[in-house]
């Protein structure tokens, strides 16, 4: 299987020079690879008949081109552990954290088979994968429509000294404010890992729903709904108080995109200043027996989330790129990922070639960050 | 403005490019259905090489009849003429004058 389609992907010395960390390259394997480890006879027998199990088509970029394809195989695919060693050192990126590429998962409707390819992806890529090199880690994929099977995960793989943390999304499933999460963020601060959402989801925005059936193109799809999607789970998460009631829970927002971040922490500040009864409403903040969050909405995005760089919407004028940095905290908050194999990739030349981003924040993003948080 | 000697142009058949140095700039020349053209290599949006793009009048497009590459990494449309994106003209890559002499490509600067 070809990992990289060919070598057009131009990185200077200073690029090799610099240590990187990219926090989002997709690992997904054919279903072939994960078969030895699906254990339910059923499940196993279906995936060995029918590859992945159904759902709703995944909006395709290649609409919006005359290339064609779904644009998340573009730069290949990497199957094994050889194939994320070789494409790192083609891309410079000299600690890789592994990423589950199946985002359509959580709308399939049979939850017996995601819950097999789920167990079986975390298998294979932490028994057979991240033992090949110390350099790289793994975002294990979280079953997300099941938070017991979560905690199952969790558990099993917690400890392992791969693991930096565990996967979800964004997507258009419960919001994570929803209490029945709790177990899930218990397990999570257990054992001091963050958790890592990435969007997701067939289509990205439900078509049964007025918007999603208003949407006409991959700029209003791909460029939208990510990042509104991010921006009610980050709302979401704070107003019913998750970090009040786990303040050591840090939480690693992937291609969501960054530019819209200043805009929700002073929106969310104004309007909870404004309005902030219904805060007793939520049911995590009753248990709690507090009258109102323990600080203001921008406080807990500094203090409990990160963001991919990835994608990266560099604005013209660099004393507005300083700016925008400066107000989405990115000297501790932003992290370099390149989104391989996606048709999105990025490398990480943009940090070389801004007079805005100095040393000591170049390397914050694009490595320091991610080591903290991730605990590498 | 000085001459430069980049290819021969058998070196560069229709629907086809190649990347080359001159006097010290990465230039991407391109055949155009006979006719050379040279842009920018470097995309302006992630860097991609354009070098190794892909011509739109090799892809499965309506128009068929503009003269314009897409970049490798993200599909960026420049004119290769006028080195203007093709969605949005405020924007672009350099483009330079390029001819064919007694079967040599010659880029002019």
């Amino acid at each position: 299987m070809s990992q990289l389609k060919s070598e057009r992907y131009p990185v200077t010395d200073e690029m090799r020079e610099a240590f990187v960390v990219d926090i989002d390259f997709h690992f997904e394997p054919a279903m072939e690879k994960l078969l030895p480890y699906v254990d339910h006879p059923g499940a196993k027998r279906t995936l060995s008949l029918e590859d992945f199990p159904p759902t709703t088509r995944y909006w395709a970029s290649g609409y919006a081109t005359p290339h064609g394809g779904n644009g998340r195989q573009t730069h290949g695919v990497a199957e094994t552990a050889d194939d994320v060693i070789d494409v790192s050192e083609k891309l410079a990126i000299d600690l890789t954290v592994l990423t589950p590429g199946y985002n359509t998962l959580p709308d399939v409707q049979n939850v017996i088979l995601k819950n097999e390819i789920v167990r079986a992806y975390n298998r294979y890529v932490l028994e057979d994968v991240s033992p090949a090199a110390d350099n790289i880690k793994v975002l294990p994929a979280l079953p997300q429509w099941d938070p017991e099977r979560c905690v199952e995960e969790i558990e099993l793989w917690g400890d392992n000294d791969d693991v930096v943390g565990f996967y979800g999304f964004f997507g258009h499933y419960s919001l994570l404010g929803n209490p029945q999460y709790d177990k899930v963020f218990d397990a999570l601060v257990k054992h001091d890992l963050p958790l890592a959402l990435h969007g997701g989801g067939t289509g990205n925005w439900p078509q049964k729903d007025l918007i999603g059936n208003s949407i006409r193109t991959w700029t209003e799809m791909y460029g939208l709904v990510h990042p509104v999607r991010a921006m009610m789970m980050v709302g979401n998460m704070i107003m019913t108080g998750v970090f009040d009631k786990y303040p050591e829970l840090q939480i690693v927002m992937i291609e969501g995109g960054l530019n819209w971040v200043p805009f929700i922490k002073m929106r969310m500040d104004e309007v909870y200043q404004d309005h902030p009864e219904d805060i007793q409403l939520t049911e995590r903040v009753t248990e709690l027996g507090q009258e109102y969050l323990k600080k203001q909405p921008s406080e807990y995005i500094e203090d409990h989330f990160s963001f991919s760089s990835q994608p990266i919407d560099i604005p013209k004028k660099p004393k507005n790129f300083e700016a925008m940095l400066d107000m989405t905290n990115a000297s501790e908050s932003l992290m370099f990922a390149t989104d391989y194999p996606h048709y999105t990739l990025e490398l990480s030349n943009w940090a070389f070639e801004s007079n805005v981003i100095d040393d000591e924040l170049r390397e914050n993003i694009l490595h320091k960050n991610a080591e903290r948080v991730f605990r590498i | 403005m000085t001459e430069h000697t980049v290819a021969s142009a058998e070196d560069i058949p229709e629907g086809e490019g190649k990347m080359v140095e001159v006097d010290g700039l990465s230039v991407a020349i391109f055949n155009v259905e006979g006719e050379f053209y040279g842009v920018s290599n470097r995309c302006i949006h992630k860097g991609g090489p354009l070098g190794e793009g892909f011509l739109h009048s090799e892809l499965p497009v309506i128009n068929k009849d503009r003269k314009s590459i897409h970049c490798p990494w993200h599909f960026w449309e420049f004119d290769l003429e006028t080195g203007r994106h093709e969605v949005n003209p405020s924007t672009g890559i350099r483009a330079f004058d390029v001819s064919e002499r007694d079967g040599d490509v010659i880029v002019t600067i």
